[in-house]
């Protein structure tokens, strides 16, 4: 699934690590997520959508 | 990994090797073979590989869906491999790929178990939901 998180991560200013912390998950999870490496379930792709103020459609794209 | 982990592993993995190194010597030199020692080795070498894969000798300390997505996808592919495993040390202890010809049977029954505890488990996990 592609995801446009590290570009919304990189206007916001946050790093990896911050993102990771405010979705409680590791630094580890966002790196795979971004990478496309693995698919977050439907909570942690709403937790990360929230932290990004993006809609989920903008985020995730099948 | 910490320093602390660094050296737990390293100091587990010597541990690996002391237990491997001296179950061959007594193996091979000595023609005995000591069931401490096997058990030894591989609890030493669970210990380091925990250590290496998650800084803990027990496992992963703080869990994400990530970390148990890794977990549930290796014990799947894990059950797969012991099964194999368990298969391929029946016939080469045995010498032969015939089963008339198989007198381990508690390793036999091993073997065959492999096929049947997941569905066995499922079907009484199965029982919460369904």
């Amino acid at each position: 699934m592609e995801n446009t998180i590290k570009k919304y991560r990189e206007q916001l200013g946050l790093s990896q690590g911050s993102l990771a912390e405010r979705c409680e998950v590791s630094r580890q999870t966002i790196n795979a997520i971004e990478n496309n490496k693995y698919d977050p379930s439907l909570q942690l792709a709403f937790d990360i959508a929230r932290v990004l103020g993006v809609s989920m459609e903008e985020l995730f794209k099948p | 990994m910490g320093k602390t982990e660094k050296w737990l592993a390293g100091l587990s993995f010597v541990f690996t090797l002391g237990a491997l190194g001296y179950f061959l010597y007594k193996w091979l030199v000595l023609d005995t073979i000591d069931a401490n020692l096997i058990f030894g080795f591989f609890l030493f070498l669970s210990f380091t590989l925990n250590l290496v894969n998650w800084g803990n000798h027990e496992g992963p300390t703080e869990k994400d869906e990530l970390v148990e997505h890794v977990q549930t996808q290796s014990a799947r592919i894990g059950y797969y491999v012991l099964m194999a495993l368990s298969g391929l040390i029946l016939f080469i202890s045995e010498g032969s790929g015939n089963f008339s010809e198989i007198s381990n049977i508690p390793l036999l029954i091993v073997v065959g178990l492999t096929f049947v505890t997941v569905p066995i488990v499922e079907f009484f996990y199965k029982r919460r939901y369904m």
